[in-house]
């Protein structure tokens, strides 16, 4: 990154792993439970299963329980995240102006999934207008199943309302953006926040991303999107956020860091047949990646797999293909603990890869990887990783 | 320090669907906006939207996939407007540019991209056959027929879907994202453009955004919000911002893309330059997910970064596009907002319209086509005018250009707001080229 050097102060994850670096870090197996939320058996056996979060409570980082109501799954994960980050990083979020430094300069970007909530919850006006070849009647839905909508089912379904919660529970007025490329959208806002810190439009930024899509539409989504499938990936959910830092700014209030970010690289080559998985993609941009690091300096590339055995396979061809080119480095495939977790993705594992590198003391470099469905990849350096203090 | 260009615009929209076309119905006050025609909304308490006329969704996506071979697109394009008027523009632009040959080369596509929200057609297929007369859903039974079916919502509902298409038909490799902040995205992906050219990571890119929720489920999310304008009986007055009798914005759709390029390499081309873009500040309100800060606190951060980010004092700019919905809060904030931010300088607001007054609100693709609107005024030198204005609401306390024309007007720098549901606000600043 040009500019001034940008560090990562704190780390919110929450994951069918855990709760919080250390418990995901703790976390030996992680294995895919039975679906909650909705009755999945209908689903072929392979898609009543996931990596869900077991019990998500965002109510510790609300300032007004009662809008509950009105967030998405998304958005509570995102608050739990932010707010495990923002603790992380020596601040503590459910006080009042927590930020020891004016709110309206603390940026929040964020990777946001695709539309949260699923048609059920259009049941009502549509069983009301619905006519009797099955169809809907545009009359009834206009005047009797119009009524039968929440009011404020647009604000729920919004994605970047998730940003907009975690704006308002944790108080920060800065810059913000609310990315979406479903797959990268997660590396691509800590990328943002970090330019924007790196240029000085900001001293302190939070970023990262949250998606929950394992309900009724996602599963089905996922499934028909070629996602998941019989020896596919599973479905996931969970949220990832850095406390980023201009690592001036970090030290001057005595504040240890974790890694330094160092690089982005995203590139795209637009796929013909959506979701077909593009390993020489990820490896391009793994390859440009690493480029940006001394030779022979020990590194991991964190995987873009997503858990799925033959994306993973001809992942792990590619990259080591790569390392191998460079000199040497390992590559990890953390899908298996997390799933496929949309705008999560790929942040979700490089999450997962650092908190262990924290409760182990490990230094080598990281390198996260994000594929999306789409054709697009995006790969984060973070080097000096443990160099920052405790 | 790196300057950065417009040098192409693609605009499809209520008023036009080319360039020249939008910035002629800009200059003589030409509103768009009629009854729903897009499907049967006698019975809705909302009427009335700002459809682009004549467009045909099936002939845009089709144009992409001709543009490369083998390119597949699983949405049928009658239920993805959306995605159909964001390609049409992109091409349009690109096409434009006078640039043939895009293959191999590295162009960014940014684009701002709105709620997908859930068409007729998919609740037809996707919910109504597993209720019960009591609107129970048999979530098993869907279960087991969700493999087999035929809507295509999963594949609308990928936000970068336009993106995917716009890049293969182009035979270009990004970089590419997409931005999802409502009423700012648009805008947000212009300015996430601007920054990748100034950084130096890309030389070029495509930069705006599309929306279309003229659908029944799309405008009733609005109406239940109480959003939206029911001037049933005049729709093409009905989108009236500043105006005291406001009721609500005038739902319309459509997609507006820039080319923004690095300053040198466009010359190098011998590409008309049609404006400069300067400065993109963003802010966010952390008020209320309901509602904009009542004194538009984050409309006023956004706007004073833009100035800080292009070196401006605030004197300096000669027009603001307003985000200027016509609802009656938003109206009232920004101006205060304004007032403020200028005020509190001891200076006069410059002038301020909205040209939602004609083009309806575009909803994720409202920054993108009023960035086009400031690059008409900067090009052709008249300030764009907020009509429908009878009676202006003294909370509004901004030099307003009222008026039924384009007012003839020396404009050297032109501000761009765009504020979002949920607190999201951008504002982008742009310059006359002056060589």
């Amino acid at each position: 990154m040009d500019g001034r050097e940008v560090v990562i102060t704190g780390l919110g994850v929450i994951s069918a792993a855990g709760v919080g670096w250390a418990e995901v870090a703790a976390a030996q197996a992680v294995a895919p439970r039975a679906v909650e939320g909705f009755d999945a058996s209908g689903f072929p056996a392979w898609a009543q299963v996931a990596y869900q979060v077991p019990s998500l409570r965002p109510q510790p980082y609300m300032k007004r329980r009662k809008d509950l109501k009105v967030m998405s799954r998304d958005a509570q994960l995102a608050l739990v995240a932010a707010g495990l980050a923002v603790e992380d990083a020596g601040l503590d979020p459910r006080e009042p102006g927590a930020w020891p430094f004016a709110a309206e300069d603390v940026a929040l970007y964020m990777g946001v999934g695709l539309e949260p909530g699923d048609v059920t919850e259009l049941g009502p006006a549509a069983a009301a207008a619905r006519g009797a070849d099955g169809r809907i009647d545009l009359e009834a839905l206009g005047s009797v199943g119009i009524d039968r909508i929440p009011p404020l089912s647009a604000l729920v379904t919004l994605p970047n309302m998730a940003l907009a919660h975690v704006s308002i529970n944790l108080e920060l007025m800065g810059r913000g953006e609310a990315l979406s490329p479903w797959g990268t959208a997660g590396l691509d806002a800590v990328a943002a926040a970090a330019e924007s810190v790196a240029r000085g439009q900001c001293d302190v930024a939070l970023a990262g991303a949250a998606d929950g899509d394992v309900d009724l539409s996602g599963v089905s989504r996922a499934l028909r999107l070629g996602i998941t499938g019989e020896g596919g990936a599973v479905l996931g959910e969970g949220g990832a956020f850095f406390v980023l830092e201009a690592r001036q700014h970090a030290e001057a209030r005595g504040q240890r860091w974790l890694a330094r970010l160092a690089r982005h690289v995203a590139h795209a080559a637009p796929t013909r047949q959506l979701g077909v998985f593009d390993a020489g993609l990820v490896g391009s941009v793994a390859e440009a990646a690493l480029a940006g690091l001394a030779p022979g300096s020990p590194v991991a590339v964190v995987g873009a797999s997503s858990g799925h055995p033959g994306w993973a396979a001809q992942e792990r061809a590619a990259l080591e293909d790569v390392l191998e080119r460079r000199g040497g480095g390992a590559v990890e495939q953390r899908g298996g603990r997390v799933g496929w977790a949309g705008a999560a993705s790929g942040l979700l594992e490089l999450a997962d890869a650092l908190a262990s590198r924290r409760a182990s003391g490990g230094r080598e470099s990281l390198v996260g990887l994000a594929w999306a469905p789409t054709g697009q990849a995006s790969a984060l350096v973070l080097d000096r990783v443990g160099e920052g203090g405790r | 320090m790196t300057r950065v260009v417009v040098t192409s615009v693609g605009v499809i929209g209520p008023t036009a669907t080319t360039w020249p076309g939008f910035v002629e119905a800009l200059r003589e006050g030409r509103a768009g906006g009629g009854p729903v025609t897009l499907f049967d909304a006698s019975a809705f308490p909302t009427r009335i939207a700002a459809e682009v006329q004549g467009f045909d969704p099936a002939a845009a996506l089709g144009e992409a996939l001709r543009r490369c071979e083998g390119l597949a697109c699983d949405v049928a394009p009658e239920e993805d407007r959306k995605t159909a008027l964001g390609v049409a523009a992109a091409l349009q632009c690109a096409d434009a540019a006078a640039e043939s040959a895009w293959g191999g080369r590295r162009l960014g596509v940014h684009l701002g991209t709105g709620l997908s929200s859930v068409t007729q057609a998919e609740v037809e297929a996707e919910l109504a056959p597993w209720l019960d007369g009591e609107g129970r859903f048999d979530a098993a039974g869907y279960g087991a027929a969700a493999a087999g079916l035929a809507s295509s919502a999963p594949w609308r509902h990928l936000t970068d879907e336009a993106n995917r298409l716009i890049l293969a038909a182009l035979g270009a490799s990004g970089p590419t994202t997409s931005n999802f902040s409502a009423c700012a995205a648009s805008a947000q992906a212009i300015g996430r453009a601007f920054l990748d050219i100034r950084s130096g990571r890309v030389v070029r890119a495509l930069a705006g955004g599309m929306d279309s929720m003229v659908h029944p489920f799309g405008m009733i999310s609005f109406m239940r919000l109480g959003a939206l304008s029911t001037r049933n009986e005049a729709p093409l007055g009905a989108s009236r911002p500043f105006d005291r009798a406001r009721d609500g914005f005038l739902l319309g759709e459509g997609a507006a893309v820039l080319l923004l390029e690095e300053a040198t390499a466009a010359a190098a081309r011998g590409a008309e330059i049609l404006a400069e873009i300067v400065g993109f500040g963003t802010s966010i309100d952390a008020h209320l997910i309901t509602a904009p800060h009542p004194e538009g606190r984050g409309a006023r951060l956004a706007m004073e970064r833009a100035l800080r980010d292009a070196g401006l004092e605030a004197g300096a700019i000669d027009y603001i596009n307003a985000h200027g919905t016509g609802t009656p809060l938003n109206d009232s904030t920004e101006s205060l907002a304004i007032a403020s931010l200028w005020r509190g300088r001891g200076l006069e607001p410059p002038q301020v319209s909205s040209t939602k007054s004609m083009t309806g609100h575009l909803i994720a693709a409202a920054g993108a086509i009023e960035a086009a609107a400031c690059v008409a005024a900067l090009r052709e030198g008249f300030l764009p005018p907020s009509i429908h204005i009878e009676a202006l609401d003294p909370a509004c306390e901004v030099p307003v250009v009222e008026a039924t024309r384009g007012v003839p007007a020396d404009v050297r720098y032109a501000m761009s707001n765009s504020f979002g549901f949920g607190g999201q606000n951008a504002s982008l600043i742009f310059k006359r080229w002056e060589g």
